[in-house]
């Protein structure tokens, strides 16, 4: 169907938007310094990619495999989670759920009727456009990083206990931030996922 | 910004810091590229031309080639039409040759059937005109002679009849022969199909005793399995050896046993004095706790031994309660014989599987033949059913045809005995011209007319009861063969039983393979439970890339402070050590030193590249500034090291000025005629370079405009 994304498609659409919102928040939370960024016209909106060569060869290894196991159906989860270097204590978690529509409809008959309707490209891009904005306003929300250039991130992805993980990637704990305070932000849907997005941090 | 920075920032060799130095090659030299790139590219042209002249050639030779095979093959096919032409050409003309023979046949018929009616119609008149002058008696006389001559013509038929009929006999009979042919070919491919059913049934047989005997066999290997003949051998070995060991042992520890009781004996006779005996106490003391001690160790030995002894004892009960391993076994068997033994058995074993599957194969082979021959038999049988039935109707044609002649025949005989009549009736009324008696004769002549129409009549009948009659009992005769087949079925059952099996086998063929088609919907659909379950039991497993930011940073630190950690040891035990005059470092020190000499350098790499970045994005933005001021202004400057400035005009980009900042002049190359009166106004007079500039970018737009129009 015309305009309808397909499976690899949409695969292809998250993980591009990974691509632009680990860069984005990096940007924005200072984890990075300004001019490893440069600016790239996105979904309609400016946004901030990384120029840092290491930075992008790490983002773009973590990304390859996170399309493979999200075409796969084996990653539900991806999160960025900032770190601060002194104490290696967890400072924001930015998480993003991602729920596989066909097997929604499987799991839950009722459900089925999101993956029916068809999400045209460009209301999926809308969508991109408005949490892309959201996370970039969260800055005037979210507690000041003090201490600048004392931050690193780590990327966690959550997935199936069974799916085949390369030598390169290692079990993990979840980072998560106790009593930490949690804002939800929009979602996106294509015609086979839905991503939503959160962020917690320690307040 | 210092004038290194500049410089570094100049990309021309000219030291200009303006984007536009970094145009395209123009010029003379631009020039000799172009030409040299034009050469080049001639000389690659022509080796390209003759590369694709030569390709066309190949190509030109392969069509041509294809061209002749073409042509060869278009001949062979115009031949073959020839040939095919002629033969039917030459059996349209054997054709158009029977159908004008039929057609001459059928004309010559018709013409004497023309000519017959014909002299029918004359005789028919003459026989009006002259029928006065009969004469009676002679008339009847002749009458009686044609009665005659219908009577032996009536015998006649009777015979030809009963000719055909035995005709007809014949036919049948070979028939009956011929059918009899194929009933024996059906019966030998029955019993073929019986000695196949024989022999399949045998293999099935064979193979239910092998698989009998390959169950037993496995049965057996189960148990051997069970008992894990490997470790048992290992531990039936280690176990006799340390049997044999603990019996040496016990044994060695006996004689010393009894050599210290000995000794003991001997001692206790001899106990002269006190010193003495207090010190053979102290020794006999020290001997009995050894004689203790080795006592203590012997009956551990014994237990050891004993439960040795248990282990071998249940052994060989579970050995004599197997019978069959037992006889299998070698009397007095090694761990070696056992172990061959079972070497050997596991070979029969796999040349039993072989045999099995190669059973299995020839069976399913069998049943293969089998189902095809089956398909063969119903095939036949279907042909002798159309062969029958096409047999029957041919019969039935056959007799149509018959009949058909016959009834022409008799036609032909009425007519021609008719036409005798007239003629005679003609010769005989020549002479009599009484009109009353040839009233009368032709009124018997009428009723005999009659008379021959309803014997006629009357013959067509008969011959039509007679043909109904054959038919019937050719039907009855039918009747009677299948009856007689029926009967010949139900009173040997062979027939039918082979039919049935025929049926059963391929029933049994259909639902073997409707039962593999479930069985790998059965696999299929537990497997998809399988993963289902698996689903429902789904655990999520967080990952992370192991070389990361974080783990790089902690790692990093945790090596710092290893080396922290070793420098403070190794600098606290020189402290303590050392001699204060001696100025040594440990080697901790240095590894720190240089540990943080790594950190630096990739620091200053670090910046390096923060600064390098900064330039990029500086020259970007000046590119922009430039760029701006440059569309603004209408000129281009471009600033030279010994600070002079170069000033373009867009509007003359070929000409300049030269501002020299040093020497305070401006000097120009730009063409204009009142240039001494704009500088003498605007920069000596007035002291306004900007206005000046402005002047000269007003006179020159002015310039250009007439240019252009």
């Amino acid at each position: 169907m015309e305009g309808s994304i397909a499976l690899k498609g949409s695969t292809r659409l998250i993980t591009e938007f990974f691509e632009y919102s680990i860069s984005t928040i990096l940007y924005q939370r200072g984890v990075y310094p300004e001019e490893d960024f440069s600016k790239v016209k996105k979904y309609d909106i400016t946004l901030m990619k990384t120029v840092d060569d290491e930075l992008k060869t790490y983002i773009r290894k973590i990304l390859i495999q996170v399309h493979n196991w999200v075409l796969g159906g084996k990653c539900h989860k991806l999160v960025i989670c900032i770190i601060d270097k002194d104490d290696g204590s967890v400072t924001e978690r930015w998480a993003f759920d991602i729920v596989r529509l066909a097997a929604r409809t499987e799991a839950d008959g009722q459900e089925g009727a999101v993956s029916t309707s068809e999400q045209s490209v460009e209301e999926t891009r809308k969508q991109i456009r408005a949490l892309i904005r959201q996370i970039t306003a969260s800055v005037t929300f979210l507690p000041e990083l003090s201490n600048e250039g004392n931050y690193t991130f780590n990327v966690l992805a959550y997935t199936d206990a069974y799916t085949n993980v390369p030598m390169e990637w290692g079990d993990s704990d979840s980072k998560e931030i106790e009593g930490g305070e949690v804002v939800q932000f929009k979602n996106f849907s294509t015609n086979d996922h839905k991503v939503s997005a959160e962020v917690s941090y320690r307040f | 910004m210092s004038g290194d920075d500049e410089s570094s920032f100049n990309d021309g060799g000219s030291g200009g810091s303006s984007p536009f130095l970094d145009t395209p090659l123009e010029g003379p030299e631009a020039k000799l590229n172009e030409e040299s790139l034009n050469k080049e590219s001639s000389v690659v042209g022509t080796d390209y031309h003759s590369l694709q002249l030569a390709r066309r050639d190949e190509k030109i030779g392969q069509l041509e080639s294809r061209l002749s095979d073409l042509t060869k093959e278009f001949e062979l096919a115009q031949l073959q039409l020839q040939d095919d032409n002629v033969a039917l050409q030459n059996s349209y003309q054997l054709n158009v040759e029977e159908l004008e023979k039929v057609t001459a046949d059928l004309k010559f018929t018709q013409e004497i059937n023309d000519k017959l009616n014909i002299q029918y119609n004359e005789l028919r008149s003459k026989l009006g005109s002259e029928l006065q002058g009969e004469n009676k008696d002679s008339h009847f006389e002749e009458l009686d002679l044609q009665l005659k001559l219908k009577d032996q013509e009536i015998e006649r038929l009777n015979f030809e009849h009963e000719s055909h009929i035995s005709k007809l006999g014949f036919e049948m009979k070979d028939m009956s022969i011929e059918l009899n042919v194929l009933r024996t070919k059906t019966q030998k491919l029955e019993t073929e199909l019986q000695t196949n059913f024989v022999e399949l049934k045998e293999s099935r047989k064979l193979l239910v005793t092998k698989q009998d005997e390959i169950d037993d066999l496995q049965r057996l290997n189960a148990q051997y399995g069970q008992m894990k003949m490997t470790d048992l051998e290992d531990e039936m070995t280690t176990v006799n050896q340390m049997l044999q060991d603990q019996v040496k042992y016990t044994m060695e520890l006996e004689k010393t046993n009894l050599e210290q009781a000995d000794e003991l004996k001997k001692l206790r006779a001899h106990a002269p004095s006190d010193n003495s005996g207090k010190r053979t106490d102290y020794e006999v003391n020290n001997e009995s706790s050894e004689y203790q001690a080795l006592k203590k160790e012997h009956e551990d030995l014994q237990l050891e031994m004993l439960s040795l002894k248990s282990k071998l004892s249940s052994w060989e009960v579970y050995m004599e309660k197997d019978t069959n391993l037992n006889s299998s076994l070698p009397a007095n068997g090694s761990p070696e014989e056992i172990i061959h033994d079972w070497k050997v058995t596991k070979q029969e074993n796999t040349a039993l599987i072989d045999e099995n599957s190669k059973l299995t194969l020839a069976m399913s082979n069998f049943k293969l033949l089998n189902e095809e021959l089956a398909m063969e038999r119903n095939q036949l049988l279907r042909l002798n059913k159309d062969y029958e039935s096409n047999i029957i109707n041919m019969k039935r044609l056959n007799h149509e045809l018959e009949q058909q002649n016959v009834l022409f025949k008799e036609e032909c005989k009425i007519l021609r005995k008719q036409m005798d009549d007239f003629t005679n009736l003609s010769s005989t009324n020549g002479n009599g011209n009484n009109q009353g008696v040839t009233q009368d004769t032709q009124k018997k002549l009428e009723n005999l007319i009659d008379d021959y129409k309803n014997k006629t009549d009357d013959l067509t009948n008969e011959l039509q009861k007679v043909n109904n009659e054959l038919l019937q009992a050719t039907e009855e005769e039918q009747n009677q063969v299948k009856k007689r087949k029926r009967s010949i079925g139900s009173g040997d059952n062979l027939n039918y039983y082979s039919k049935r099996i025929n049926e059963l086998q391929l029933e049994v063929g259909k639902l073997t393979r409707d039962l593999n088609k479930y069985r790998n919907l059965n696999k299929l659909l537990d497997d998809k439970l399988k993963r289902l379950i698996t689903l429902k039991e789904k655990k999520i497993r967080i990952l992370q890339l192991r070389d990361n930011p974080l783990s790089r940073d902690q790692f990093i630190k945790k090596e710092q402070l290893q080396l922290l950690k070793q420098e403070k040891v190794d600098l606290l035990e020189q402290l303590q050590s050392s001699n204060p005059n001696l100025q040594t470092l440990p080697i901790s020190v240095y590894q720190t030193l240089e540990f943080d000499f790594k950190q630096r350098e990739k620091e200053i790499l670090r910046t390096n590249k923060k600064f390098l970045r900064l330039k990029e994005i500086f020259n970007k933005k000046s590119l922009e500034f430039i760029d701006v001021v440059n569309s603004i202004l209408g000129f281009r400057l471009e600033f030279q090291q010994n600070n002079k400035v170069k000033i373009y005009s867009c509007f003359q980009p070929d000409a300049h000025l030269v501002v020299d900042l040093v020497k305070n002049t401006l000097v120009s190359n730009i063409s204009l005629d009142n240039w001494e009166s704009l500088m003498s106004l605007w920069v000596v007079e007035r002291g306004q370079v900007p206005c000046f500039l402005a002047a000269i970018t007003l006179q020159l737009w002015e310039k250009q405009q007439q240019h252009t129009a």
